[in-house]
């Protein structure tokens, strides 16, 4: 995003983590250039919630005044995981150029606000008990923890950041055996809630 | 049914946690009535339950008053909000409503986050500019 420097925008950066070292690991100490735009910590999915983020990564933009003028939607960085996302990057990063520089609108109000899908009963719920998951293992009931995100699983089999997003505080691999499982069964029902 | 005896629990609300004071039959939490609004930031009046200017109608006060206490689970369902419940320990979450449904007629909703350093970042904080937020994890 160094080409877009000279301009009025930023990005900033929200990881859905529990684990601060990790993120600043990615962000800072790996990377040859480290991240000039601010890498927040959203370890409660308050933002994810708040947006109705489903996986990762996700971008939403928005205007100087304020308003949405692109709903959440996946959008990698580049084409590692094209295969598997169906989405190609250029497309998203031409459209990006576009509106930073000359204030193209990437889509019609109309299509705006026929992506945006509010969140059924069930769902939120589901991040009604993510959350008390969450808060119960922080104070130590990891069995308790257990049973509750079990449940929020159960209630949004859609939600990537609730399947795949708990796997390290769930003890398993988030590239692991288990979420190819999950990939496959996502995969099988049709890719439900991807709106690349 | 003022007599029933309360102990303490965690709530989880408005992202916050807060030790409140509760009785708990399966998944109802009663709380007293004047508690409520130091708890979760509403309160219960002849208009229905209210947050400052704010009114949420009720249409039968009876399904939420219990003698002196208040059921959160029906104020949750009251304020479409999600509530979920662990008795041991003593613990619950009322969520927070659905905004993702108005993101494409209102202002873009501020939230605050720590950064990677511990300092406090609101999405207000860059107002006036084109933003990207990019959601991603390592996982």
């Amino acid at each position: 995003m160094e080409e877009l420097k000279d301009y009025d925008f930023t990005i900033i950066a929200i990881a859905l983590d529990e684990d601060v070292d990790a993120i600043r690991q990615w962000a800072r100490d790996e990377p040859t250039t480290p991240l000039t735009y601010p890498v927040l910590v959203d370890r409660d999915f308050i933002f994810a919630e708040t947006y109705g983020i489903t996986n990762v990564p996700s971008t939403v933009w928005i205007d100087e005044a304020g308003n949405v003028v692109r709903p959440p939607a996946i959008t990698p960085g580049d084409d590692t995981f094209k295969d598997f996302t169906q989405i190609d990057s250029s497309v998203h990063h031409e459209a990006l150029r576009a509106w930073v520089r000359e204030n193209t609108p990437p889509m019609s109000p109309t299509e705006l606000r026929e992506r945006i899908v509010p969140a059924d009963e069930s769902l939120s719920l589901a991040r009604a008990e993510r959350r008390l998951s969450m808060h119960l293992l922080r104070a130590g009931h990891q069995e308790r923890a257990a049973v509750h995100l079990a449940t929020a699983m159960e209630l949004a089999p859609e939600d990537w950041t609730i399947h795949r997003g708990s796997m390290p505080v769930r003890g398993e691999d988030p590239f692991g055996q288990a979420f190819f499982d999950f990939y496959q069964a996502w995969e099988t029902a049709g890719r439900p809630g991807y709106a690349p | 049914m003022s007599t029933i005896v309360k102990r303490p629990a965690t709530l989880v609300v408005n992202d916050e946690e807060r030790e409140i004071s509760v009785a708990i039959e399966n998944h109802t939490w009663l709380i007293s009535s004047r508690d409520l609004e130091s708890a979760i930031g509403w309160e219960l009046r002849e208009e229905g339950l209210c947050r400052g200017d704010v009114c949420v109608p009720v249409r039968d006060k009876n399904l939420l008053e219990v003698g002196n206490d208040i059921a959160l689970d029906r104020v949750a369902e009251t304020l479409r909000r999600p509530f979920a419940t662990e008795s041991d320990p003593p613990m619950a979450v009322i969520g927070n409503p659905d905004s993702g449904s108005r993101l494409g007629s209102e202002s873009a909703p501020n939230f605050s986050l720590p950064d990677i350093d511990g300092n406090q970042v609101s999405l207000d904080d860059y107002a006036g500019r084109k933003r990207l937020l990019l959601a991603w994890s390592s996982w």
